[in-house]
Protein backbone atom coordinates (compact mmCIF):
# COMPACT_ATOMS: atom_id res chain seq x y z
CA UNK A 1 0.00 0.00 0.00
CA UNK A 2 0.98 3.37 -0.68
CA UNK A 3 2.70 6.10 1.78
CA UNK A 4 -0.16 8.89 2.78
CA UNK A 5 2.52 11.84 4.60
CA UNK A 6 0.60 13.31 7.01
CA UNK A 7 2.66 16.78 8.31
CA UNK A 8 2.66 17.06 11.92
CA UNK A 9 1.51 19.84 13.87
CA UNK A 10 3.13 19.63 17.43
CA UNK A 11 4.20 21.93 20.16
CA UNK A 12 7.10 20.94 21.90
CA UNK A 13 6.64 17.66 21.55
CA UNK A 14 3.12 17.53 21.73
CA UNK A 15 1.18 16.14 19.06
CA UNK A 16 -1.97 18.37 18.24
CA UNK A 17 -5.11 16.85 18.10
CA UNK A 18 -5.98 17.46 14.65
CA UNK A 19 -3.01 14.82 13.30
CA UNK A 20 -4.57 12.38 14.94
CA UNK A 21 -7.72 12.90 12.84
CA UNK A 22 -5.53 13.28 9.59
CA UNK A 23 -3.69 9.84 10.48
CA UNK A 24 -7.03 8.72 10.52
CA UNK A 25 -8.04 10.06 7.45
CA UNK A 26 -4.55 8.86 5.87
CA UNK A 27 -5.76 5.15 6.38
CA UNK A 28 -8.72 4.93 4.40
CA UNK A 29 -5.87 5.82 1.69
CA UNK A 30 -2.75 4.04 2.21
CA UNK A 31 -0.21 4.01 4.77
CA UNK A 32 0.23 6.95 6.87
CA UNK A 33 3.70 8.32 7.52
CA UNK A 34 4.24 11.06 9.43
CA UNK A 35 6.38 13.84 8.80
CA UNK A 36 7.78 15.64 12.19
CA UNK A 37 9.71 19.15 11.04
CA UNK A 38 11.68 20.42 14.20
CA UNK A 39 13.05 18.54 18.03
CA UNK A 40 10.78 16.71 19.94
CA UNK A 41 9.82 13.76 17.93
CA UNK A 42 10.97 11.47 20.20
CA UNK A 43 8.59 12.37 22.40
CA UNK A 44 5.56 12.82 19.77
CA UNK A 45 6.38 9.40 18.23
CA UNK A 46 4.40 6.81 20.58
CA UNK A 47 1.17 8.93 19.88
CA UNK A 48 1.52 9.24 16.23
CA UNK A 49 2.15 4.80 16.47
CA UNK A 50 -0.92 5.13 18.34
CA UNK A 51 -3.00 6.07 15.30
CA UNK A 52 -1.15 4.09 13.12
CA UNK A 53 1.85 5.85 11.85
CA UNK A 54 3.89 3.42 10.40
CA UNK A 55 7.36 5.41 9.86
CA UNK A 56 8.23 8.88 11.04
CA UNK A 57 9.74 10.89 8.90
CA UNK A 58 11.74 13.26 11.41
CA UNK A 59 13.71 16.52 9.70
CA UNK A 60 15.58 18.90 11.27
CA UNK A 61 14.86 21.92 12.92
CA UNK A 62 16.50 23.84 10.85
CA UNK A 63 13.80 24.16 8.54
CA UNK A 64 11.81 25.84 10.62
CA UNK A 65 14.31 28.86 10.53
CA UNK A 66 12.37 30.12 7.19
CA UNK A 67 8.75 30.75 6.36
CA UNK A 68 7.01 27.83 4.83
CA UNK A 69 8.77 27.31 1.88
CA UNK A 70 11.57 24.38 3.42
CA UNK A 71 8.64 22.64 4.38
CA UNK A 72 6.99 22.78 1.15
CA UNK A 73 10.33 21.61 -0.41
CA UNK A 74 10.76 18.68 2.19
CA UNK A 75 7.34 17.35 1.55
CA UNK A 76 7.33 17.69 -2.32
CA UNK A 77 10.90 15.76 -2.20
CA UNK A 78 9.57 12.81 0.06
CA UNK A 79 6.22 12.41 -2.06
CA UNK A 80 8.69 11.89 -5.03
CA UNK A 81 11.02 9.64 -3.20
CA UNK A 82 8.27 7.26 -1.41
CA UNK A 83 5.93 7.47 -4.25
CA UNK A 84 3.32 8.93 -1.74
CA UNK A 85 -0.32 8.24 -2.73
CA UNK A 86 -1.43 11.77 -1.10
CA UNK A 87 0.29 14.54 1.03
CA UNK A 88 -2.65 15.81 4.19
CA UNK A 89 -2.22 18.87 5.89
CA UNK A 90 -4.53 20.75 8.58
CA UNK A 91 -5.72 23.45 6.93
CA UNK A 92 -4.13 26.37 8.86
CA UNK A 93 -2.87 29.82 6.92
CA UNK A 94 0.57 28.52 6.90
CA UNK A 95 -0.22 25.20 6.01
CA UNK A 96 -2.62 26.23 3.37
CA UNK A 97 0.45 27.94 1.49
CA UNK A 98 2.90 24.96 1.91
CA UNK A 99 0.28 22.98 0.53
CA UNK A 100 0.12 25.55 -2.62
CA UNK A 101 4.00 25.33 -2.94
CA UNK A 102 4.40 21.99 -2.03
CA UNK A 103 1.52 20.84 -4.94
CA UNK A 104 3.68 23.66 -7.79
CA UNK A 105 6.83 21.28 -7.07
CA UNK A 106 4.58 18.41 -7.68
CA UNK A 107 3.05 19.91 -10.72
CA UNK A 108 -0.42 18.39 -8.76
CA UNK A 109 -3.39 20.27 -7.38
CA UNK A 110 -4.29 21.04 -3.72
CA UNK A 111 -8.05 20.29 -2.46
CA UNK A 112 -8.47 23.25 0.87
CA UNK A 113 -10.72 23.10 3.52
CA UNK A 114 -11.98 19.43 3.36
CA UNK A 115 -14.15 17.93 5.60
CA UNK A 116 -13.98 14.58 4.29
CA UNK A 117 -11.70 12.27 1.76
CA UNK A 118 -12.75 8.35 0.80
CA UNK A 119 -9.86 5.98 -0.60
CA UNK A 120 -9.71 7.78 -3.88
CA UNK A 121 -8.61 10.89 -2.57
CA UNK A 122 -12.00 12.30 -3.71
CA UNK A 123 -12.38 14.91 -1.22
CA UNK A 124 -15.71 16.35 0.02
CA UNK A 125 -15.68 21.01 0.80
CA UNK A 126 -18.59 22.50 2.72
CA UNK A 127 -19.13 26.04 0.88
CA UNK A 128 -21.41 29.00 0.67
CA UNK A 129 -21.04 28.71 4.83
CA UNK A 130 -22.15 25.19 4.31
CA UNK A 131 -25.11 25.67 2.16
CA UNK A 132 -23.43 23.70 -0.22
CA UNK A 133 -21.55 20.50 -0.48
CA UNK A 134 -19.11 19.35 -3.60
CA UNK A 135 -16.83 16.96 -4.26
CA UNK A 136 -13.66 17.61 -6.05
CA UNK A 137 -10.32 15.43 -7.02
CA UNK A 138 -6.87 16.50 -7.94
CA UNK A 139 -6.12 15.45 -11.52
CA UNK A 140 -3.07 14.79 -11.95
CA UNK A 141 -0.29 14.09 -9.42
CA UNK A 142 0.16 13.16 -5.75
CA UNK A 143 -2.89 14.83 -4.08
CA UNK A 144 -2.31 17.68 -1.28
CA UNK A 145 -5.25 17.86 0.83
CA UNK A 146 -5.69 20.17 3.53
CA UNK A 147 -8.15 19.11 6.10
CA UNK A 148 -9.85 21.66 8.63
CA UNK A 149 -9.83 20.43 11.96
CA UNK A 150 -12.41 18.42 13.65
CA UNK A 151 -13.81 17.10 10.66
CA UNK A 152 -12.55 13.19 11.30
CA UNK A 153 -12.75 11.30 14.48
CA UNK A 154 -9.67 9.93 15.16
CA UNK A 155 -9.81 6.11 15.61
CA UNK A 156 -6.72 4.48 17.43
CA UNK A 157 -4.72 2.08 15.31
CA UNK A 158 -1.57 1.15 16.06
CA UNK A 159 1.09 1.58 13.69
CA UNK A 160 5.20 0.78 13.86
CA UNK A 161 5.99 4.43 14.32
CA UNK A 162 9.55 3.52 12.72
CA UNK A 163 11.74 6.81 12.77
CA UNK A 164 13.69 7.64 9.87
CA UNK A 165 15.56 10.59 9.82
CA UNK A 166 15.33 12.86 6.26
CA UNK A 167 16.61 15.87 5.89
CA UNK A 168 16.50 18.18 2.44
CA UNK A 169 18.66 20.88 0.52
CA UNK A 170 17.42 23.88 0.73
CA UNK A 171 17.89 26.23 -2.71
CA UNK A 172 18.20 29.49 -1.99
CA UNK A 173 15.20 30.23 -3.15
CA UNK A 174 13.49 28.45 0.18
CA UNK A 175 15.46 30.63 2.04
CA UNK A 176 13.84 33.87 1.26
CA UNK A 177 11.90 34.51 4.07
CA UNK A 178 13.44 34.32 7.51
CA UNK A 179 11.87 33.67 11.00
CA UNK A 180 13.07 36.03 13.59
CA UNK A 181 11.31 35.93 16.46
CA UNK A 182 8.63 33.54 17.67
CA UNK A 183 6.86 34.85 20.06
CA UNK A 184 4.25 32.42 21.99
CA UNK A 185 0.75 34.16 22.29
CA UNK A 186 -1.01 34.49 25.61
CA UNK A 187 -3.98 32.41 25.67
CA UNK A 188 -5.06 31.10 29.15
CA UNK A 189 -6.15 27.50 29.78
CA UNK A 190 -8.85 27.48 26.89
CA UNK A 191 -8.07 25.25 23.24
CA UNK A 192 -7.77 27.07 20.27
CA UNK A 193 -11.00 28.76 19.04
CA UNK A 194 -10.61 26.26 15.71
CA UNK A 195 -9.71 23.07 17.09
CA UNK A 196 -12.09 23.19 20.21
CA UNK A 197 -14.59 20.00 20.52
CA UNK A 198 -16.76 22.20 22.40
CA UNK A 199 -17.24 26.17 21.85
CA UNK A 200 -19.45 29.24 23.87
CA UNK A 201 -20.37 32.16 21.66
CA UNK A 202 -21.62 35.15 22.72
CA UNK A 203 -23.14 38.04 20.73
CA UNK A 204 -24.81 41.30 20.97
CA UNK A 205 -27.20 39.44 23.67
CA UNK A 206 -24.65 39.33 26.24
CA UNK A 207 -23.92 43.27 26.67
CA UNK A 208 -20.91 45.10 27.02
CA UNK A 209 -18.44 44.20 30.32
CA UNK A 210 -20.70 40.70 31.11
CA UNK A 211 -18.88 38.17 28.93
CA UNK A 212 -17.55 36.36 32.46
CA UNK A 213 -21.24 34.64 31.74
CA UNK A 214 -19.97 33.06 28.73
CA UNK A 215 -16.50 32.38 30.05
CA UNK A 216 -17.94 30.68 32.66
CA UNK A 217 -19.67 27.77 30.82
CA UNK A 218 -17.33 27.60 28.81
CA UNK A 219 -14.71 27.10 30.78
CA UNK A 220 -17.36 24.45 32.69
CA UNK A 221 -17.23 22.67 29.49
CA UNK A 222 -13.84 22.56 28.55
CA UNK A 223 -14.80 25.08 25.90
CA UNK A 224 -13.31 27.67 23.54
CA UNK A 225 -15.22 31.00 23.75
CA UNK A 226 -16.04 32.69 20.51
CA UNK A 227 -17.75 35.76 19.72
CA UNK A 228 -20.01 37.40 17.05
CA UNK A 229 -19.00 40.47 14.72
CA UNK A 230 -21.22 42.50 16.46
CA UNK A 231 -19.16 42.29 20.07
CA UNK A 232 -15.81 42.44 18.11
CA UNK A 233 -16.60 45.82 16.53
CA UNK A 234 -18.07 46.96 19.98
CA UNK A 235 -14.55 46.22 21.74
CA UNK A 236 -16.28 43.91 24.20
CA UNK A 237 -14.16 41.10 23.35
CA UNK A 238 -10.79 40.60 21.08
CA UNK A 239 -10.48 40.39 17.31
CA UNK A 240 -9.11 37.27 17.11
CA UNK A 241 -12.27 35.08 19.03
CA UNK A 242 -14.67 36.16 15.93
CA UNK A 243 -16.65 33.60 14.72
CA UNK A 244 -17.90 34.22 11.10
CA UNK A 245 -17.12 35.08 7.62
CA UNK A 246 -14.64 37.54 8.45
CA UNK A 247 -13.52 35.43 11.42
CA UNK A 248 -12.98 32.15 12.08
CA UNK A 249 -15.37 28.74 10.71
CA UNK A 250 -15.10 26.40 13.32
CA UNK A 251 -16.70 23.29 13.22
CA UNK A 252 -16.74 21.73 16.53
CA UNK A 253 -18.85 18.93 18.30
CA UNK A 254 -21.11 21.28 19.84
CA UNK A 255 -21.43 24.98 19.85
CA UNK A 256 -23.58 26.97 22.35
CA UNK A 257 -24.87 30.69 20.84
CA UNK A 258 -25.70 33.05 23.67
CA UNK A 259 -27.39 35.80 22.08
CA UNK A 260 -26.49 35.62 19.14
CA UNK A 261 -29.20 36.45 16.04
CA UNK A 262 -27.45 34.17 13.83
CA UNK A 263 -26.77 36.55 10.94
CA UNK A 264 -25.71 34.39 7.65
CA UNK A 265 -22.15 35.91 8.28
CA UNK A 266 -21.83 34.05 11.49
CA UNK A 267 -24.14 30.96 9.95
CA UNK A 268 -21.15 30.83 7.85
CA UNK A 269 -18.66 30.09 10.60
CA UNK A 270 -20.01 27.79 12.77
CA UNK A 271 -23.14 25.89 10.80
CA UNK A 272 -21.23 23.33 10.02
CA UNK A 273 -20.79 22.42 13.88
CA UNK A 274 -22.37 18.88 14.98
CA UNK A 275 -24.66 20.02 17.76
CA UNK A 276 -25.73 23.50 18.10
CA UNK A 277 -27.53 24.98 21.02
CA UNK A 278 -28.93 28.48 20.99
CA UNK A 279 -30.14 30.98 23.40
CA UNK A 280 -31.98 33.85 22.56
CA UNK A 281 -34.80 36.82 23.69
CA UNK A 282 -35.69 36.69 20.42
CA UNK A 283 -38.19 33.79 18.75
CA UNK A 284 -37.95 34.83 15.30
CA UNK A 285 -33.88 34.61 15.63
CA UNK A 286 -32.65 32.65 12.77
CA UNK A 287 -29.85 30.61 14.67
CA UNK A 288 -32.83 28.81 15.83
CA UNK A 289 -33.25 27.42 12.73
CA UNK A 290 -30.41 25.56 13.00
CA UNK A 291 -30.11 24.87 16.24
CA UNK A 292 -30.65 21.60 17.77
CA UNK A 293 -31.52 22.55 20.55
CA UNK A 294 -33.03 25.89 21.43
CA UNK A 295 -34.04 28.08 24.73
CA UNK A 296 -36.32 31.20 24.16
CA UNK A 297 -35.53 33.30 26.98
CA UNK A 298 -32.74 35.75 28.70
CA UNK A 299 -29.26 34.11 28.66
CA UNK A 300 -28.09 36.06 31.97
CA UNK A 301 -30.34 33.61 33.80
CA UNK A 302 -30.39 30.65 31.81
CA UNK A 303 -26.53 30.27 30.99
CA UNK A 304 -25.94 30.67 34.49
CA UNK A 305 -28.13 27.79 35.49
CA UNK A 306 -27.19 25.71 32.69
CA UNK A 307 -23.35 26.28 33.87
CA UNK A 308 -24.58 24.88 38.14
CA UNK A 309 -26.62 22.07 36.15
CA UNK A 310 -23.40 21.01 34.15
CA UNK A 311 -21.53 20.74 37.61
CA UNK A 312 -23.77 19.61 39.63
CA UNK A 313 -23.77 16.22 36.83
CA UNK A 314 -20.42 15.97 36.31
CA UNK B 1 -10.83 45.07 6.57
CA UNK B 2 -12.66 48.02 5.44
CA UNK B 3 -11.04 49.85 8.57
CA UNK B 4 -7.74 50.24 6.36
CA UNK B 5 -8.23 53.28 4.64
CA UNK B 6 -10.41 55.23 2.58
CA UNK B 7 -10.68 54.51 -1.41
CA UNK B 8 -10.06 57.25 -4.19
CA UNK B 9 -12.84 57.42 -6.21
CA UNK B 10 -12.26 58.51 -9.59
CA UNK B 11 -14.09 61.71 -10.33
CA UNK B 12 -16.26 62.18 -13.73
CA UNK B 13 -13.58 63.89 -15.77
CA UNK B 14 -11.20 61.06 -14.55
CA UNK B 15 -13.55 58.33 -15.88
CA UNK B 16 -14.04 60.19 -19.28
CA UNK B 17 -10.12 60.33 -19.54
CA UNK B 18 -9.73 56.78 -18.86
CA UNK B 19 -11.68 55.92 -21.86
CA UNK B 20 -9.63 56.93 -24.08
CA UNK B 21 -6.93 55.42 -23.21
CA UNK B 22 -5.05 52.49 -25.44
CA UNK B 23 -5.59 49.10 -24.79
CA UNK B 24 -3.12 47.17 -25.39
CA UNK B 25 -4.72 43.03 -25.87
CA UNK B 26 -1.96 40.25 -25.57
CA UNK B 27 -2.74 36.47 -25.48
CA UNK B 28 -1.29 34.59 -23.00
CA UNK B 29 1.94 33.28 -25.11
CA UNK B 30 2.75 37.49 -26.14
CA UNK B 31 3.55 37.48 -22.48
CA UNK B 32 5.53 34.44 -21.84
CA UNK B 33 2.67 32.37 -20.52
CA UNK B 34 2.89 28.12 -21.37
CA UNK B 35 -0.62 27.70 -23.02
CA UNK B 36 -0.74 23.78 -22.25
CA UNK B 37 -1.02 25.07 -18.22
CA UNK B 38 -3.79 27.19 -18.19
CA UNK B 39 -7.50 26.74 -18.39
CA UNK B 40 -9.80 24.62 -17.52
CA UNK B 41 -8.26 21.67 -19.54
CA UNK B 42 -5.54 22.07 -18.04
CA UNK B 43 -6.44 22.84 -14.16
CA UNK B 44 -4.70 20.16 -12.02
CA UNK B 45 -7.89 19.93 -9.85
CA UNK B 46 -11.76 19.34 -10.57
CA UNK B 47 -15.18 19.24 -9.21
CA UNK B 48 -16.98 15.92 -9.47
CA UNK B 49 -20.25 17.24 -8.36
CA UNK B 50 -22.02 19.77 -6.41
CA UNK B 51 -25.39 19.71 -4.27
CA UNK B 52 -27.25 21.72 -1.85
CA UNK B 53 -26.20 20.48 1.44
CA UNK B 54 -29.09 18.72 3.16
CA UNK B 55 -31.04 20.50 5.49
CA UNK B 56 -30.55 20.62 9.09
CA UNK B 57 -33.72 18.68 11.08
CA UNK B 58 -35.73 20.81 12.74
CA UNK B 59 -34.62 21.47 16.65
CA UNK B 60 -36.24 21.32 19.70
CA UNK B 61 -36.90 25.04 21.16
CA UNK B 62 -38.25 25.40 24.49
CA UNK B 63 -39.70 28.71 26.11
CA UNK B 64 -37.79 29.44 29.31
CA UNK B 65 -39.77 29.44 32.26
CA UNK B 66 -37.27 29.32 34.78
CA UNK B 67 -35.65 26.08 33.73
CA UNK B 68 -34.38 26.97 30.29
CA UNK B 69 -30.81 26.01 31.78
CA UNK B 70 -31.75 22.71 32.85
CA UNK B 71 -33.56 21.84 29.82
CA UNK B 72 -30.62 22.33 27.70
CA UNK B 73 -28.42 20.67 30.48
CA UNK B 74 -30.75 17.22 29.78
CA UNK B 75 -29.79 18.17 26.18
CA UNK B 76 -26.29 17.88 27.04
CA UNK B 77 -26.41 14.74 29.00
CA UNK B 78 -28.65 12.64 26.27
CA UNK B 79 -25.82 14.12 23.44
CA UNK B 80 -23.44 12.78 26.28
CA UNK B 81 -21.59 15.94 26.70
CA UNK B 82 -21.72 16.08 30.31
Amino acid sequence: MAEVLVLVDHVDGEVKKVTTELLTAARRIGEPSAVWVGDGAENGKAALAEFGAEKVYTAPAELNDYVVAPTAQLLAELAQDKGAAAILVSATAGNKEIAGRAAVKLGSGVLTDVVDVNSEVVTEHSIFGGATVTHGRVKTGVPVVAVRPNSFVPEAASGAGAEEAVSVDLPDAAKGAKVVERVVEEQGERPELTEAAVVVSGGRGVGEGKFDVVEQLADTLGAAVGASRAVVDSGWYPNQFQVGQTGKTVSPNLYIALGISGAIQHRAGMQTAKNIIAVNKDPEAPIFELADFGVVGDLHTVAPQLTEEINKRK
Amino acid sequence: MEKINEPRYPSFKLIMQAKKKPVDEKTAADVGIETDRIGLANATTETVDFAAAPPRAAGTIVKDEGDGGTKAADFLAEKKFV
